[in-house]
């Protein structure tokens, strides 16, 4: 088995003029969940259609479990489980015939068709639903029925294309409690949203596309405590006193500057990313008996951050420090 | 110690599982086939029409019991009535249900759920078709018994009327595969005005022939009495069989994904079926030229049009089969590859095909006009793949342009050849300007005193050269992007 569930290398896709997707490269272990942030005609639903099979790249190779999306498409369908953003259901036909139906065509008979279709329905919580018509539903009862759809065949990554959107804030918890359970199960689950708070409490990772490119991945963490639109770090430091004593430390000594007066303290920004001159500055502080009773590195919001990336590409400078580097040019089918 | 108090009776059972009810079709069903009933049996359309269908006739039973002293003529307006309305259910209102039978479920995003599944797009259409046809079959048979009750009132052809009511129904199957069919296509326009024409065309005789004195001429023709007419309809049935396939197919191919082969498929049995009309025409000396080119197109027509309107997306899935044959394969793959550039190198095989049918033919009683005929009928279909090609740029419906074009094509030929029977002889020699429109030889040829047989035919040899020049050309500067895709196929 290939050490990545999914691996993505120099994949474009072209309609035409419209570059939708332009050369991007990732990689996503296994197990892990990760969150896929872009605006809207970024590249998100082409990609997620290439994983699925669904569409093909005009150039790169895109992998599921070491396997070729392209090569071994058949192969690549028993193992990925895909919730499109928006789908249909059928008249006439009830939630329990609805996943026999899939079971069925999923290939199983008899016995482990219906048990299947049982454990699906007992862990997306239809069974009181089971003979409502599919498509009487809420959005959110949808949902829950097209995720019971996706794991029928208990695939090993679960490819998802805003599955949040349109759901009230109770589905959207149901189903964030949902993918977490699958998470702890092992299963690799790649996640479209544009709700960046909600991936972040789920992901393992974040993937941001813009323009058809990958313009960031890492850690919800490293881009919560990453440098603001000017590059540097912020900190809330707390002293006992006048928060002038700050403002005048902070215009005597290098590197640091004093952003705002707070009822203790103040805000400051450090320049860089050099933890350690953060560190130094800090220890500088307390020695130059400053009387700190507390520092804190200032978290932004995953939208804040989302938002300086893009004026940073904008400015032409490089997104975040710890964008994953583009991999070496290849080139298939 | 004490014992452990005693669990409830219910406690003992087996917890009855929700997914238990799941029993209702077996396992060895297709899966379509299951969802479709499913959701079939409960539409409107089918439960209105079973039912008002058996009200109706036995409305028409009683009243014909009650209102004719003579039991004959009684017998024959419960079988015209039945026949009716039986034609308009099977006939109309049957087919009609499948129009966007695919289209729906293209547009509500079902289809790609669906081929994530192990269903293929083939068994998706199939499945779809096969509820709708065994939805007629289940009304053929509620009608059955009230042929049986006729059946007592006397003067009664009990062959002839149950094998046009069989045949009413294999027709039912045979249209509702075309609408089923073309139902995946975009156009509202063509998804709707096909099965319009087409079911007006078989509905709206059939009901005339019910209605009047000829309905008994059918019953005869239907009872085979003579071979010729069982010849006849053994050969309807199988061209309805083969023209079912192939529009299954075109729906199929629309819904599947971009790795999915249908084309190759096609094209192969089409050459096998070439292959095997070759030794009957060759040996069977009762078939005159004019038969032999008729069975020709009608074999060839609708496949070698489909390939030529197929889309250029070959992906190394489609070659590998062939590149693993070796230099073989790459070559039989310049034949087979779905995609419109190797459609032309088919398309030329098949006409050569057919060329070799006719050299071998014992009597090969052609003359010059049939000649410009069958030559016009080829250049019509190709002339829509030839435009398009002209038009250089990537088109992504080749499938509906190539159908309007055809339309358009039509409708101007009917145009011309309405002025041209407007007109008298000498005045007709502006259909030379019109001679590069596929079909114009077809109105010269009804002019000879205007047009000479011999300069027609030579007329239609350089169209139809023309267009097929046009189509090497075009297909062969794309041979190099095969070349790149087979060069792509991993080794193993």
């Amino acid at each position: 088995m290939s050490d990545c569930a999914i691996r993505v290398q120099n994949l474009y896709r072209y309609f035409g003029q419209l570059k939708a997707v332009n050369g991007i490269s990732f990689e996503i272990p296994h197990g892990s969940v990760c969150g896929f942030v872009g605006a809207n005609g970024a590249g998100k639903t082409t990609t997620m259609r290439i994983l699925s099979t669904l569409d093909y790249p005009t150039m790169g190779t895109a992998e599921i479990c070491g396997i070729n999306v392209v090569h071994h498409p058949d192969q690549v369908r028993k193992l990925i489980g895909w919730m499109p953003d928006h789908f249909g259901n059928y008249e006439h036909m009830t939630v329990l015939e609805y996943l026999d139906f899939y079971a069925r065509a999923f290939g199983y008979s008899g016995d482990e068709r219906r048990q299947r279709v049982q454990e699906v329905m007992e862990f997306t919580d239809l069974v009181p639903l089971a003979d409502r018509f599919s498509n009487k539903l809420s959005k959110g009862l949808t949902q829950r029925l097209c995720l019971g759809r996706a794991l029928l065949h208990d695939p090993q990554v679960l490819i998802m294309d805003e599955p949040a959107a349109g759901l009230d804030p109770k589905a959207r918890v149901e189903l964030k409690h949902l993918i977490r359970v699958l998470a702890q199960e092992g299963k690799t689950i790649f996640i479209s949203s544009h709700i960046l708070s909600e991936l972040g409490e789920m992901c393992d990772s974040l993937l941001f596309v813009n323009n058809g490119r990958i313009v960031h991945h890492g850690d919800a963490e490293t881009l919560r405590q990453g440098t603001d639109a000017a590059g540097g770090m912020l900190y809330d430091v707390q002293i006992t006193g006048s928060p002038d004593r700050l403002l005048e430390w902070c215009s005597v000594n290098p590197h640091i500057e004093f952003l705002e007066a707070r009822k203790q303290g103040g805000r400051v920004r450090i320049e860089g990313t050099d933890l350690e001159l953060a560190a130094q500055i800090l220890a500088r502080m307390v020695k130059d008996d400053l009387k700190v009773t507390e520092f804190h590195r200032e978290q932004r919001n995953l939208e804040d951050a989302f938002i300086d990336m893009l004026g940073r590409l904008d400015r032409g400078e490089e997104a975040t420090p710890s964008s994953t580097p583009p991999l070496p040019p290849t080139f298939a089918p | 110690m004490s014992e452990p108090p005693s669990q409830p009776p219910e406690a003992h059972a087996a917890p009855i599982l929700i997914a238990d009810r799941l029993q209702d079709f077996n396992d060895r069903l297709s899966p379509m086939l299951v969802k479709e009933l499913r959701q079939g049996l409960r539409a409107k359309t089918f439960v209105v029409v079973f039912l008002l269908l058996q009200g109706l006739l036995g409305l028409v039973m009683l009243t014909s019991i009650a209102g004719n002293a003579d039991p004959a003529r009684a017998g024959t307006a419960i079988t015209r009535t039945v026949f009716l309305f039986y034609s308009l259910a099977l006939l109309v209102i049957q087919p009609i249900r499948g129009i966007g039978a695919l289209h729906r479920e293209i547009d509500a995003n079902t289809i790609e759920l669906m081929v994530l599944t192990r269903l293929s797009a083939w068994r998706i259409v199939l499945g779809k078709w096969l509820s709708i046809a065994s939805q007629s079959a289940l009304i053929f048979t509620a009608v059955l018994p009230y042929l049986v009750l006729r059946y007592w009132f006397g003067e009664m052809n009990l062959v002839g009327e149950l094998s046009l009511l069989l045949l009413v129904l294999l027709a039912s199957c045979a249209l509702t595969a075309v609408v089923i069919g073309i139902s995946a296509i975009p156009s509202v326009i063509v998804r709707g005005l096909i099965p319009l024409i087409l079911l007006g065309g078989s509905a709206m005789p059939l009901c005339g022939f019910v209605l009047n004195r000829d309905f008994d001429d059918l019953v005869a023709f239907c009872s085979f009495e003579s071979t010729g007419d069982f010849q006849a309809l053994l050969f309807s049935i199988g061209f309805g069989g083969y023209m079912s396939w192939i529009t299954l197919g075109v729906g199929a191919s629309m819904i599947a994904p971009s790795a999915e082969n249908h084309s190759t498929a096609r094209r192969l049995v089409t050459i096998g079926l070439l292959v095997l009309a070759l030794i009957p025409a060759v040996f069977m000396t009762s078939l005159t030229g004019a038969d032999r080119a008729i069975l020709f197109i009608l074999l060839i027509a609708p496949v070698v049009f489909l390939s030529l309107t197929e889309r250029f997306d070959l992906l190394p899935p489609h070659c590998a089969p062939f590149v693993r044959r070796g230099r073989a394969g790459k070559v039989m793959g310049r034949l087979l590859y779905p995609g419109w550039p190797t459609a032309v190198l088919f398309s030329f095989v098949v006409f050569g095909l057919g060329l070799a049918i006719y050299a071998l033919a014992p009597n090969r009683n052609l003359d010059l006009g049939a000649r410009s005929v069958v030559l016009s009928l080829l250049s019509s279909i190709i002339f829509p793949a030839a435009l398009l090609s002209l038009l250089g740029r990537r088109i992504e419906q080749r499938f509906i342009q190539s159908i309007l074009i055809l339309i358009a094509n039509a409708v101007v030929v009917c145009v011309l050849a309405m002025i041209a029977g407007a007109l008298s002889t000498g005045q007709r020699g502006f259909l030379w300007v019109f001679s590069w429109l596929p079909g114009v030889g077809l109105i010269q040829n009804g002019f000879p005193k205007d047009f000479s047989p011999t300069s027609v035919y030579v007329t239609n040899i350089g169209v139809f050269l023309g267009y097929s020049l046009i189509l090497l050309i075009t297909a062969l500067l794309k041979f190099r992007e095969i070349r790149k895709v087979e060069a792509s196929v991993p080794a193993s």
